[in-house]
């Protein structure tokens, strides 16, 4: 029969009557509470038997003291002094143990108590989460929706960025769900040690904001497993080696026993070491796999390839055509989805050439964006007499197209490129041909990309 | 309206400051209290050293002594006007009882 045990349970750190029940239904089942490990709770054999835990906060701690400051040394002989023995400490929280059958409590006051743990969790949690994680994540979103503005389709087609956004937004909702939840009981509990002075355990409020914190957590994990299981697989390893590394170097640091001061200064420099160590090994790793479909491409003028695009070149200049080259390739995230082709093909000895993307714009409200990308392509020329010419997009008759709006990109009527631009319910398809399409061309166009 | 800090005195508080009247080390007023009580009135390890950090602020309490990590602490004037006020304020409480139930009674 194993002697140690370790336990991952998950309760907030001012949960403190959870935290007491679950040790003291340890303890009756034969485990006795030993210490916080780096991770997970440590506990060993007994005999089974009825001990009353004690969970209390000291205010005077932080996270970077290695060892037990004068003022906390004494608070704990108090403790001792009334039956109570010291445990262990998770920063300001202290476990204690008594097997006294009727031990006074720690805490007799409920309201002095509330406000001792309000003074805790606003130094420590609340304020990394009011003025880090919200701030910080919010300053990552607004980064992204920056990026995406400069290039939204390139930005928004990305599963990185897909990714990178979801993992943001969830975090900001899971931040601020952790706020309501600590500020709905600290109201409760306050109200209610004011009223009967008892302290209000908060199992009803811990388990409304668990449960909406896995929503959002499983939510977001679906739509990621949606996008490309290996961006979730790659982007929780990475996360997860990140949290292993920062505890392992905190755990190193605080076992040299330096000043607070020392401490925090090791700990903050370690974190941008490993944060950037982060961000190179993510940007590494992003580049090695390739999100986007398979590329087939040669330069062989004779290979044949048996690929399927939504378009070929035989569909669209006869059955006699071959392809000489074919490359395609698909970006796809929960935003949008950018399908392209390349080919190279040849008809009677004419040189064809056959390029399109189709964008299908999954949200409505991003349409207008993608589209007015397309239509702020230029390109200026100067000539050699002083005359300029602008290329653009401008407005042609999109019926032939079967498209709601068309564009063909050039400089005016008579002086055009073989390039357009269609807009479809739900789709923008960019095409290149080799020459001006004949109407049943373009009615195939409409038809296969189109829709 | 948010109540003054220390303007009524709970229980705990009431009899924290009766012990310091006479110098006393702040860990021993664990054991007098309930010895004062009869074992009626208990405070906490975590509760006292609370009271007793808060009393330092407010001035109600002064340290007196420290050895090494046994500090000892007495009531201040501001410490006694407090226990005062409270007393008295229990007095009326009492006599309103009495004056109150008793009249039922005579009816």
């Amino acid at each position: 029969m194993k002697s140690f045990k370790t336990t991952f349970p998950y309760f907030a750190a001012y949960d403190r009557r959870g935290i007491e029940t679950y040790l003291e239904k340890q303890a009756e089942k034969g485990w006795m509470f030993l210490a916080f490990g780096t991770i997970g709770w440590k506990f060993k054999r007994i005999e089974p038997k009825k001990l009353h835990f004690a969970v209390s906060y000291f205010q005077n701690v932080s996270a970077f003291d290695t060892v037990a400051t004068p003022e906390l040394q004494t608070y704990r002989e108090f403790c001792a002094h009334a039956g109570w023995r010291f445990l262990d400490s998770s920063e300001k929280m202290q476990i204690f143990c008594s097997e006294a059958e009727d031990p006074t409590p720690i805490d007799s006051d409920a309201l002095i108590e509330i406000a001792c743990i309000h003074k805790a969790e606003r130094k420590k949690a609340l304020s990394g989460v009011l003025w880090e994680a919200i701030p910080l994540v919010t300053f990552l979103l607004a980064i992204l929706i920056f990026c995406a503005s400069k290039k939204v389709i390139s930005s928004l087609s990305s599963q990185w960025f897909g990714a990178a956004f979801i993992h943001a937004v969830a975090l900001l909702l899971l931040a601020i769900v952790r706020v309501m939840e600590y500020y709905i009981w600290y109201w409760e509990a306050r109200k209610k040690a004011r009223q009967d002075g008892t302290f209000l355990s908060m199992k009803g409020i811990w388990l409304v904001s668990r449960s909406g914190s896995l929503i959002i957590f499983g939510s977001c994990l679906l739509v990621l497993l949606l996008m490309n299981w290996v961006t979730v697989l790659v982007g929780f390893l990475s996360i997860a080696l990140l949290i292993v590394a920062a505890i392992l170097v905190f755990e190193w640091i605080k076992s040299k026993s330096y000043d607070r001061k020392t401490t925090m200064i090791l700990v903050l420099v370690a974190s941008f070491v490993l944060v950037g160590i982060y961000r190179a090994g993510v940007t590494l790793v992003s580049k090695k796999i390739d999100l986007s479909s398979e590329i087939h491409f040669t330069k062989s003028k004779w290979s044949q390839y048996e690929q399927t695009p939504l378009l070929s070149a035989q569909e669209m200049y006869g059955t006699d055509t071959q392809t000489k080259s074919y490359q395609d390739w698909v970006e796809e995230s929960i935003f949008l989805a950018h399908y392209n082709v390349r080919m190279d093909a040849e008809a009677e000895e004419q040189e064809l050439i056959l390029n399109y993307s189709v964008l299908e714009v999954k949200f409505g409200v991003l349409y207008d964006l993608c589209l007015e990308e397309y239509l702020a392509q230029q390109a200026r020329y100067m000539y050699e007499n002083g005359e300029t010419d602008t290329e653009q997009y401008f407005t042609v008759d999109a019926s032939c197209w079967g498209a709601d709006l068309a564009y063909r990109y050039g400089c005016s009527d008579d002086n055009c490129r073989n390039l357009w631009l269609l807009c479809y319910d739900g789709r923008i398809v960019e095409i290149q041909l080799s020459e001006e399409p004949t109407s049943e061309q373009m009615a195939l166009v409409g038809e296969v990309l189109g829709n | 309206m948010a109540r003054v800090k220390f303007h009524t005195l709970t229980e705990q508080m009431f009899y924290i400051l009766l012990c310091l009247k006479n110098e006393c080390c702040g860990i021993d007023i664990m054991d007098k209290i309930p010895a004062m009580t009869a074992g009626r009135v208990n405070v906490g390890s975590g509760t006292l050293y609370n009271l007793l950090e808060q009393f330092l602020e407010e001035g109600m309490i002064r340290q007196t002594r420290a050895e090494g990590r046994r500090r000892s602490y007495i009531l201040t004037a501001k410490g006694l006007e407090a226990l005062e006020t409270e007393y008295q304020r229990l007095q009326w409480q009492v006599k309103d009882f009495e004056r109150v139930m008793g009249k039922e009674e005579g009816v």
